[in-house]
């Protein structure tokens, strides 16, 4: 029997390639980290950041055998933490912020809450949501524009814009030297 | 120092002090032993109230199948990324926006935009004649009345800000139930509610542009006048 490698070869090559997908705690050790720091920078303190962060991961469990498929995990869950986080900035009063403080901290909660209560990250905090989330992607999380535009689900050059936009808005903001570094 | 310069380091010191945390646990997939009791109870019920329903109408010209087919269409909501996950309520105002009012009632799908004193009465008139017209300054405000659509199983919305992109207005109004308890059905079907909100004129984009809103209702706008400038109006 002949066989025609040539078809065998363009028949193999349209086979759908399956994407292997990593296991959810190798993701989450990965990813942790990073992904509590977006949260700390957006919401304002290392508690808030955590909730959202853990909120974030167990969004992602319960839908892992979907997300895992996909190109990029690490930026749905990064997606959520930015719709999230500054939702939970905006909403959460002091007071509730507080009661979910009591009884529990964060391992190094003391030293992150002041890093997010830095004036530069407030400041960050107060822009528009878009640019607040573009340019904590951007700076917290050393994303490259095309990343963010990934994570935000927009294009590069909005991308560009928010960060314009938020930058201009920042200096505005911020005294000339050293003051977002109180 | 530049602002970048001081955005970096600041990223670079958060980062080296994430480097000291302990990552906690691996989250867990939880499964409540009272799950499966909650659904055996929820079955024998409407397996219960099924048979109540068949003895109660399959009798001499019954339409039982008519009355127990079921919907047409529907749709899961779950705490999707795509959908902005906002508890808490509607908030009144913000730097570039003013929430004025909400009516569980329809204006059609095109959108007003009412830059003057005169055409806000007007809107208030159709709107709500018993209610007293809101106080706009038209000098750096203009206000948009726009309908959106909810499923009346899930009537839940809010107007949640402004997003302005290059030459797009979106009016962002999210479901702030999303992601806040276990996934539910909602019906397609279509209630209508207008927001009526007061936007800066400050924020908004040279024309043309166009005033949207992130859900189904509203058909986009297209705007030509130079709302910008104060006190202009939509139309010269």
């Amino acid at each position: 029997v002949a066989i025609n490698t040539k078809e065998v070869g363009r028949q193999v090559s349209q086979i759908p390639v399956i994407r292997a997908s990593e296991s959810f705690e190798r993701f989450f050790r990965r990813e942790y980290r990073a992904v509590l720091g977006l949260a700390i920078v957006l919401t304002g303190d290392a508690s808030s950041g955590e909730d959202v962060a853990q909120d974030a991961f167990l969004a992602t469990l319960r839908q892992w055998n979907r997300v895992a498929q996909m190109e990029n995990p690490g930026a749905w869950v990064r997606q959520v933490v930015a719709n999230r986080s500054v939702s939970r900035f905006r909403w959460v009063s002091a007071e509730a912020r507080a009661l979910l403080r009591l009884g529990r901290s964060i391992d190094g909660g003391r030293e992150l809450d002041i890093e997010a209560r830095l004036d530069l990250w407030r400041e960050v905090r107060r822009l528009p949501r878009r640019q607040a989330q573009a340019i904590a992607l951007t700076y917290a999380n050393g994303l490259s524009r095309n990343e963010v535009a990934e994570v935000l689900g927009c294009s590069e050059e909005t991308v560009k814009t928010h960060l314009d936009r938020g930058r201009r808005a920042l200096s505005k903001r911020l005294p000339a030297q050293g003051g977002g570094e109180k | 120092v530049s602002l970048d310069e001081r955005l970096d380091r600041a990223g670079a010191r958060l980062n080296a002090k994430l480097d000291g945390v302990a990552i906690p646990p691996t989250p867990r997939a939880t499964r409540p032993r009272w799950r499966p009791a909650v659904v055996a109870g929820v079955v024998v019920l409407v397996a219960g109230g099924l048979l109540l329903w068949f003895s109660r109408t399959d009798g001499p010209g019954g339409d039982v199948a008519e009355r127990v087919s079921p919907p047409t269409s529907s749709q899961t909501l779950g705490p999707l990324p795509d959908e902005k996950d906002t508890e808490g309520p509607q908030s009144a105002d913000d730097d570039e926006w003013r929430y004025l009012a909400e009516y569980d009632r329809s204006i059609g799908v095109e959108s007003r935009i009412v830059a003057s004193r005169t055409a806000l009465d007007e809107l208030w008139s159709t709107l709500d004649s018993t209610a007293v017209v809101p106080a706009v300054d038209f000098g750096s405000e203009i206000v948009v009345a726009f309908e959106v659509g909810y499923s009346a199983d899930c009537p839940e919305t809010r107007f949640d800000g402004v997003e302005v992109t290059d030459d797009i207005v979106e009016l962002v109004v999210v479901d702030p139930t999303i992601g806040t308890g276990p996934p539910r059905v909602c019906q397609l079907n279509y209630m209508p509610r207008v927001y009526v909100v007061a936007l800066s004129r400050g924020l908004l984009p040279s024309p043309p542009f166009t005033i949207e809103t992130n859900r189904n209702g509203a058909a986009a706008i297209t705007v030509g006048a130079d709302l910008r400038v104060p006190g202009s109006d939509i139309e010269p």
